[in-house]
């Protein structure tokens, strides 16, 4: 391996996974609740992006510099959340009224250049549908989904946004080895609006700014259906519900994961 | 044998001829007034170091713009160029791509280069410097151009040009482009390549 890939390696699995184990442990023997979970993603994704993208000035310029600002807000948000427990229509309406700040927020240096509603709206639908998805799931399905982003824009986006999809699954991958056989750690409401925040963000700069392939990218949705089989089939036996939704949510992201990877095969020089 | 020598001697002496009286010839004439950049005939270059073990070209192929020249007073010259981003050629589209997207340029966002002018001072009537603003990235920096004039005349189709060539040395990181500098080194040699047909 040169030195290039040792340095990426590092920046985008080492330091991000060693600062998430170290928050979880930290929060398992201090407190153990939530939301240490939400704190080590936020904390193990930042430390990658900062290794990698740098830190920028408020307000960024480009639109990957506002996610750090978005994991912070819904972070502080949804760590109330966690604490006092907000009404269901209230979670909802916040994820609703956080999805569309970050749709607008990332796409706003387009608007001026004609960037379709109809484009904005399904930008939406897209962001606040993982959000919901990802407060039901955190078992491998989102590891997985956020891996298969990683390959999808790498290969047909942009080698930037499929780093920090990288860290994100780094970090995601983490937190899943230290919750096996049993969840030590639970995400709660922020933990996963910070996984949400970060997908959302790097899926969306994917497709606005870098052209990553739409299909793949959409392939990966079908990773979290395998664990809803799972969990309706064996209700009761905690390790075949893991086994078998993880086994099954790799199907589509390694559908989606060929599929890019073809794509980036057949680029001619 | 005398006959051929002669015939010889004579058929190089014709063609010896033609090849000097066609050949080709840098135009010297006044090189004053405003012109209109030609882009079938003008590019921006660049060279990047790749992985500290060579220096990549890139190139942008459509540029407009326009440029003035008067010869008595160099200093009220203008120079305005505007690159889209787009027209970014590298030879692999994978790699024009990662170029234009959020890795680097940033296309989408912002999708042309410009340059003006702010001064323009010649050393002689060949060579000077030409100082301006690029505005790269959506961040605007001063840069100074070395100048070369090429040359100056009349065109086959009675129009009339002339030609500069222009080169500095830029840092991707003063623009903001911070990705990967390890590998892909700082330091951009550009240069500009622009032919322009008098108004």
């Amino acid at each position: 391996m040169g030195p290039l890939l040792l340095s990426m390696a590092r920046e985008t699995v080492l330091w991000p996974l060693s600062a998430t184990l170290a928050v979880m442990i930290a929060g398992f023997f201090l407190r153990g609740k939530a939301p240490v979970s939400a704190f080590a993603t936020g904390i193990g994704f930042l430390v990658g992006y900062t290794l990698i993208y740098g830190i920028h000035a408020f307000p960024p310029p480009e639109a990957q510099g506002w996610i750090p600002f978005l994991i912070l807000l819904n972070f502080l948000v949804f760590y109330f959340d966690d604490r006092i427990g907000f009404p269901g229509t209230i979670r909802l309406a916040l994820q609703g009224l956080f999805s569309a700040a970050g749709v607008i927020l990332i796409s706003f240096p387009l608007v001026k250049t004609g960037f379709s509603p109809v484009t904005l709206l399904m930008a939406f639908a897209l962001w606040f549908g993982l959000w919901i998805i990802i407060e039901r799931q955190d078992g491998p399905a989102l590891f997985l989904a956020a891996a298969g982003n990683a390959i999808v824009s790498a290969a047909t986006g942009s080698t930037l946004l499929g780093q920090l999809g990288g860290v994100l699954a780094a970090v995601l991958g983490t937190q899943l080895l230290f919750n096996i056989p049993r969840t030590r750690v639970p995400p709660g409401h922020a933990g996963a609006a910070v996984s949400a925040t970060i997908m959302g963000s790097l899926m969306l700069i994917g497709h606005v700014y870098a052209g990553t392939a739409l299909f793949p990218s959409l392939l990966l949705f079908a990773a979290f259906i395998g664990p809803f089989a799972a969990r309706r089939l064996f209700p009761d036996r905690e390790i075949t519900q893991f086994a078998l939704g993880a086994l099954l949510a790799l199907i589509p992201v390694a559908i989606a994961s060929i599929v890019a990877i073809k794509s980036y095969l057949s680029q001619e020089y | 044998m005398k006959k051929a020598l002669l015939s010889l001697a004579a058929a190089l002496a014709f063609y010896g001829g033609l090849a000097n009286g066609d050949g080709y010839k840098v135009q010297k004439d006044n090189p004053s007034g405003t012109f209109q950049i030609d882009p079938v005939h003008s590019v921006v270059q660049f060279w990047i170091g790749h992985l500290g073990v060579s220096e990549f070209p890139g190139r942008f192929d459509a540029i407009s713009g326009s440029f003035t020249f008067d010869a008595a007073h160099p200093s009220s010259d203008k120079v305005l160029v505007e690159v889209p981003m787009e027209s970014l050629d590298t030879n692999f589209d994978k790699r024009n791509k990662d170029l234009l997207g959020p890795d680097f340029f940033n296309a989408r966002q912002f999708p042309k280069m410009t340059f003006t002018s702010t001064s323009v001072k010649m050393k002689n009537a060949d060579e000077g410097e030409l100082s301006g603003n690029l505005t790269l990235h959506g961040v605007t920096k001063p840069v100074t151009f070395s100048l070369r004039h090429v040359g100056a005349g009349p065109d086959p189709w009675g129009g009339y040009r002339s030609g500069y060539v222009a080169e500095t040395v830029i840092h991707r990181s003063d623009f903001g482009m911070n990705y990967m500098l390890n590998g892909i080194a700082d330091a951009v040699k550009v240069q500009l390549n622009i032919e322009g047909k008098r108004q």
